[in-house]
């Protein structure tokens, strides 16, 4: 029982610590384009799914001229608002023609609605880089190696226990003198 | 019961030692950590919607289509792991032919298990590791990413999602065990297991969406994913695999049991 025990826990170490390197290399610069044709007085969402990281929006309006609201709204928000109820927004800009904006620390499904302003026909190009280590898999890595390499550490006190118990006490039969 | 768990308990000491299982733990972690870091939702509305009523109907809808989406990537990723799924039962299947090689079947043999028990000990303990690491590492995932949003998902949806993944790693474990178990030999099993599994999935690539790739796997496996996540079900797709790992389990359970001469 205590081998299978020891290989669960070495088990667990091994994944976190594979975890840790692949959640380290994961935190370089990620790029996604959008485009998207918003028709005067129509509203474009635009989904993301957001890991916690540091994310860049640029986005930029064909005809310039033109003008759009951004909205960028959380997994709450987007509840609140499919409900039909009003929603706070984590980032709202209005009647802009070009944006460049971060989101970071949020964690979940994000939209950003962008809301045609103008009397014509627009293209709204939205680029989302984002960069550095996403927390989730992080901690969720070193937590399992963490819970690994202690369970390792307490199984080898107590087998050393164990053994010096066992060592420590007389044999049967065995006689003490001074 | 007890000479059964001793004998798995053996069995597992042997085939699963340092560090088969954490190699196969390791792999799928890092598997399953690449789905999660580029996981994404894509959705558009070309031309946009009015506010009000009609917004809120396309993000109820995006909201429903969450859980299904995630529900459906992770049974993907189980699929996707193709590749790794093949070294995991190369590796676990080649012991098998090993022992038969050395001489240490026979030994095995020779202790009073059954025929029978001694197969079906082996052909767990190298069907589960790796379909269970995969399992266990994808669960983790979905709920990470969905924040176990894919619970609120229709559990027969959730099957059909993953089913094509578990068949893939039972197709494969049959494949390699049968070729383990004809050839006797560590070399020739990995070598010729290798050469078929990636072989026909490379062959089959070039016949995507051809009436054969729907019968024929892996690709029929894929072909299924892709029609579940349209809603349909190509049952024949899942079950020809199906039949095939069945009558290789069958007749490799019948040679060993009976046939097979150490």
């Amino acid at each position: 029982m205590t081998y299978w025990l020891r290989r669960a826990m070495l088990i667990l170490a091994t994944a976190g610590l594979v975890g840790l390197l692949a959640s380290l290399s994961a935190s370089g610069e990620d790029v996604r384009r959008d485009s998207v044709a918003v028709m005067p007085g129509m509203v474009a969402p635009l989904t993301y799914y957001l890991h916690g990281n540091s994310v860049r929006f640029l986005v930029e309006v064909v005809p310039s001229r033109a003008r759009v609201n951004i909205v960028v709204v959380s997994g709450e928000g987007l509840r609140r608002l499919a409900l039909g109820l009003s929603a706070r927004p984590v980032r709202e800009l209005r009647r802009v023609n070009e944006a460049d904006f971060r989101v970071s620390g949020t964690v979940g499904l994000h939209v950003v609605l962008v809301e045609n302003v103008s009397d014509v026909p627009v293209t709204v190009h939205v680029t989302r880089v984002s960069r550095g280590v996403q927390p989730g898999p992080l901690y969720g890595s070193l937590a399992a190696t963490v819970t690994g390499l202690v369970g390792l550490l307490a199984l080898r006190i107590l087998r050393a226990r164990a053994s010096g118990s066992a060592d420590g006490a007389p044999a049967q039969g065995a006689q003490v003198s001074a | 019961m007890r000479r059964l768990a001793s004998l798995l308990d053996m069995e597992a000491r042997r085939i699963l030692r340092f560090p088969v299982i954490e190699l196969i733990a390791a792999l799928a972690t890092f598997l399953t950590l690449h789905w999660v870091a580029h996981y994404d939702v894509y959705m558009q509305v070309p031309g946009g919607v009015a506010r009000g009523e009609a917004l809120a109907r396309v993000l109820r809808r995006l909201l429903a289509d969450q859980s299904r989406r995630v529900t459906w990537r992770g049974g993907f990723a189980l699929l996707a792991s193709y590749e790794f799924a093949v070294l995991a039962y190369v590796a676990l299947a080649s012991a098998t032919a090993r022992d038969l090689s050395t001489g240490y079947m026979r030994l095995l043999l020779s202790l009073p298990f059954r025929r029978g028990e001694v197969f079906l000990v082996r052909a767990s303990l190298t069907l589960l590791p790796p379909l269970l690491a995969l399992l266990a590492s994808n669960a983790v995932a979905s709920a990470v990413v969905a924040h176990l949003c894919a619970c609120s998902v229709d559990p027969r949806y959730a099957l059909i999602c993953y089913l094509p993944g578990v068949v893939s790693c039972v197709y494969i474990f049959s494949v390699s065990l049968s070729i383990a178990l004809a050839s006797k030999d560590t070399v020739t099993s990995v070598i010729a297991s290798l050469l078929f599994l990636y072989g026909s999935d490379f062959a089959l690539r070039g016949l995507y969406r051809s009436p054969l790739s729907r019968l024929l796997p892996p690709a029929c496996l894929t072909e299924f994913a892709f029609a579940a996540a349209r809603g349909r079900v190509l049952w024949e797709s899942l079950l020809c695999p199906l039949a095939a790992s069945a009558a290789l389990l069958t007749i490799c359970y019948f040679y060993f049991t009976r046939w097979l001469e150490l």
